[in-house]
Order: C-alpha cells, then structure tokens, then sequence
C-alpha cells in the first residue's frame, strides 16, 4: 500500500511539473495564460480517444496529444499573442472555456458525463517524461533560441531591433508549452482513469498559474520547483484538516510579500552555481 | 549612397512629427542630425529602424527598399540602433547582451539547442568577448547589465548593436546625461566603430561632438529638414541660427 501511495504521489508531482513547465515556456516571452486548462484538455482527450476508442498504447497517444495541443497552441497563438497584459488574459481565458465547453457538447467524449476507461499511467514513465521536458528546458536555457526569449520577455522593441523575430518566437514557445501541458494533460487521464469537462477548468489554469508563480517565473527549475512543493502541500499538511485552505492563502500573500519573484531567481541560480550562463 | 529617405513622413494624429524629409546617407560615412527637443529626430530613428511604420515616403536602405519591412528584417540586413534612454536587457549579463546582438549572424532558432557545443558557436562567443575588448569591456563581460554604471550602459549597448557587424549603425544622443568623462569613452568608441569604415548615422546634441566626428550634419526644425552641410558650414546658416537661438528680432 506505501508503494502504491508513493507511486500515486510522484505521478502527481511529475504531471503537475510537466503543466508547469508548459506555462514557463509561455511565460518566458513575456506572454500570460489563464487557459492552460484548455491544452491539458485537448492532450488528455486526444490521448484518451486514441487509447479507449483506438486501442493505440499510451506513449504514443500522449504524443500524439501533445502535437494536437501545439498546433492549436500556434493556431491559437497566432491571432491571441498580439494582445498584452490584461486582454491577453482574457482571451487565454476564453479559449479555455471554449474547449471546456467544446468537449461538454460533445457526445464522442461523454459530453458532460465524461470518458473513461482511460489506464496505464505508471511512475517510471511519468519520470521519464518529466526527465525529457527537463533535458529540453535545459537546452532551451542555454541555447541562442533560449537567449532571444529572455530578450523578448525584458523588451520586445529591443529585442527586434538585434533582430529576433518577436512574433514567431513568442507563438513558437506557446506551442512549444502547450505541447508540454498537453503531455501532462495525457498523463493526467490515464492515472485517474477518468476525465470530464470541468477537471480542466478556471480551477486547473488558476492551479498551474500558482506552481509557476510559487517556483518563480525567471528560469525553469521554478516552475519544476513550484510544481513539486505545491503538488506535496495536500498530503505534508493533512493534519491542518480545514484550515489548509487558509494556510495556502497565506503562504501565497507571504510569498508575494516577501519574495515576489518566486522562490528561485537568476540571482538565487548564480549564487549556487557560481556564475556563467 | 547606403540610405535614401525620400519626402518620409509620419503623422500623428494632427501632429506631423516628420514631415516630407529628404535624406542621403554616405556609404563608410558619419552623418549627423541635429535640431531642437521635439524637431523629430528620434522619429526619424525610429522609421529607419522599423520601430513604427512612415505615413508616407520611401526609404532605401543599399539599393533595396525596406520602409514596409518589421524591424527585425532591417536589423538582418544591416541596420542596428541603440536608444536615446538605454534599453538593455538588464537581467541578462554584458555577454548574453552582446550574444543578443548578434541575432542576425549567430545560429539561432531551435536548431541552436545542440549548437551550444559547435565550433560557430563557440566562435561566436569569442567574437562577442572580444567586441567587449575593444571598447575596454572585458572586465564587465560576466557582469549583470542592470547593476552597471550609466556611461558604461552606453557602451555596452553600443557594443551590442555593433555584434553583428552591421552596415549603418545609428546613434541617438549617445552622450546625453555624461558627465565629460562619460562623454569622452563614447566619443572615443564612436570614433573607433567609424574607423572599421562602419557607416554611422548620429543624433547628437552637444555641437563640438559633432564637430569632431561628422562629416555631414542635417539639421531639424518641427519635423522639417533645414539646413544640410559640413559641420563647419552648416552653423552659420540663418536657418540654424534661428532653430537653436530663437528667431532674431527684426527692428
């Protein structure tokens, strides 16, 4: 039974890193999300049909729900990433609920009632993944495509009079994250055997928002950081019973007091390393 | 000629910022511009770089024409620009700053995610270091852009836009807000930036600097250009006199 919880836990943690890796990546041209629910829909429903309804084995339907999500990441991104700020949120925000209302209306997914039937999501696979999506944010880091989004996350007009293409970039790193919430979304489906439409609401793109922002948005071991914390808080203060929610409130403000760039910066990375990109 | 702006216009609103300017750039050149607070110089910046679009008017920059290209395309043929208030990307360190630069002659995109340990990347990295070098950089290479001093944020982003070698560099008031000493780095790295026969187009206030390194100086009064000479020449023009000193009192 310790195993099965402890397998249970590690899913956990490593679903909500790869849905947190996949918002950093938007976050790290400077662009905003309040729909990330919306790409773990669409990669748990692509990958659900293709396991359940196609009889495909799950690796590869996680992929396929990954590819989904990033080519409607770029569709969606195209016309969305010209906004900032506030409307970017907004329409973020309403393409979430299109999805989510898009699979309720649809009889091919269970509508409302859901899908199920969904299996196989094991610790070791959910580990490699999480291994690959860190391997990749790790090259992105310290690549020259890594450098042109720092760039354009500091100041798009500079950026694009050294030449960096702004739009492109910014679209490309939303695919790139959708894809990656998408692979969480996938995995997601089939550990809990069961997906409807409100699992992947406000709630879940609010949720992914607060691992991001707890880690800290300026490198991608916050959000792998913010993801892990924030995923283990449930089971570490069970015994606060009724007042975890408040507990969890606070922690937030505390941090936006204390340490509003998250718990790891550029500085905090520097320091343990000790220099050099 | 490298740049040609012919009758380039930009209107905003009711306010003609830039209005029916002709200018001519030459090739290995520096040219400058000079005029009032407000007469529409940094608005001509940011038409040649691309940073908004002209209402009217062509520009040519080495035969091609680029007013209806995104400043990105312009940035990759060749035109690179700092800022009047210095804009670095001040997370990033003096290095990475550089590394930016060099967008348009670096491998860039996803491909560069296994780039990192190439041979052309590496020699870029070199390049980058030893652009820092020359401007008498190198000790801040590690360093984060956002904790420099003023003057050397200048400098540093006068090393950024040259990374890539570009064909016309442009300058706005390059020395504003130094003290002399500040003043005298930049002028001195302007002066060794020419000296590579880079063609120089500079906005600039203090009139002995221009003195010391144009060739040619356009003056600009409420969007219009006045007077274009030697600097010598140009100074004793009435129009100048009149932009800089106010009009004179007629008896």
């Amino acid at each position: 039974m310790i195993s099965v919880f402890a397998d249970s836990v590690i899913i956990g943690a490593g679903i909500s890193v790869l849905l947190a890796l996949g918002l950093y990546f938007t976050l790290a041209t400077g662009q905003f999300s309040v729909g990330h629910g919306g790409f773990m829909a669409i990669g748990a429903y692509t990958a659900s049909i293709l396991t359940v309804n196609f009889g495909w084995a799950l690796v590869p339907a996680v992929l396929c729900g990954a590819l989904a999500a990033f080519a409607i990441g770029v569709l969606i991104g195209l016309p969305v990433l010209r906004f900032s700020h506030l409307y970017l949120a907004m329409a973020t925000f309403g393409f979430g609920e299109i999805v989510r209302a898009g699979f309720s209306i649809s009889d091919y997914v269970g509508g409302v009632g859901g899908m199920r039937g969904m299996l196989g999501t094991t610790a070791p696979m959910v580990l490699a993944f999480v291994a690959l999506a860190i391997a990749f944010s790790w090259l992105h880091a310290h690549s020259r495509w890594g450098l042109a989004c720092d760039a354009i996350r500091q100041d798009e007009d500079a950026a694009a009079a050294m030449g960096i293409d702004v739009r492109l970039n910014k679209v490309l790193a939303f695919g790139v994250g959708a894809a990656l919430t998408g692979i969480g979304g996938g995995l997601y489906a089939h550990h809990f055997f069961f997906i409807d439409p409100p699992t992947f609401g406000l709630q879940m793109s609010v949720a992914i928002i607060l691992y991001v922002i707890f880690g800290g948005i300026e490198t991608f071991w916050g959000a792998v950081l913010g993801a892990i914390v924030l995923s283990l808080l449930p089971d570490l203060f069970r015994f606060l019973k009724d007042w975890y929610l408040f507990f969890y409130g606070l922690l937030f403000v505390a941090l936006m007091i204390f340490r509003p760039q998250g718990v790891i910066d550029r500085r905090l990375l520097r320091a343990l390393k000790g220099g050099r990109r | 000629m490298i740049l040609q702006l012919e009758r380039l216009s930009k209107r905003f609103g009711g306010l003609t910022a830039v209005d029916g300017i002709d200018l001519a750039v030459a090739e290995h050149s520096v040219h400058a511009i000079i005029g009032p607070n407000g007469s529409g110089k940094t608005t001509l910046f940011n038409l040649i770089s691309g940073a908004i679009a002209p209402t009217a008017g062509r520009i040519t920059f080495g035969g091609a024409r680029i007013d209806e290209r995104p400043a990105h395309e312009r940035a990759r043929l060749g035109i690179k620009r700092t800022f009047q208030n210095i804009r670095l990307f001040s997370e990033l360190s003096v290095l990475e700053n550089v590394m930016v630069g060099q967008h348009p002659v670096a491998v860039t995109g996803i491909t560069s995610l296994y780039r990192r340990w190439g041979a052309a990347e590496r020699a870029q990295r070199e390049a980058a270091m030893e652009i820092l070098a020359s401007l008498g950089l190198a000790g801040l290479a590690q360093r984060q852009a956002g904790e420099l001093a003023y003057g050397e944020k200048r400098l540093v982003e006068i090393a950024r836009a040259v990374a890539s070698g570009p064909r016309l560099l442009l300058l706005d008031e390059p020395t504003s807000g130094m003290n002399a000493r500040e003043a005298e780095e930049v002028v001195a790295a302007v002066r060794k930036i020419a000296a590579r026969r880079m063609t120089i187009l500079i906005i600039e206030h203090h009139l002995p600097v221009v003195k010391d390194l144009a060739e040619r100086v356009t003056v600009l009064n409420f969007g219009k250009k006045v007077a274009e000479d030697t600097p010598a020449g140009v100074l004793s023009h009435p129009e100048v006199i009149e932009a800089y000193l106010g009009a004179t009192v007629s008896a």
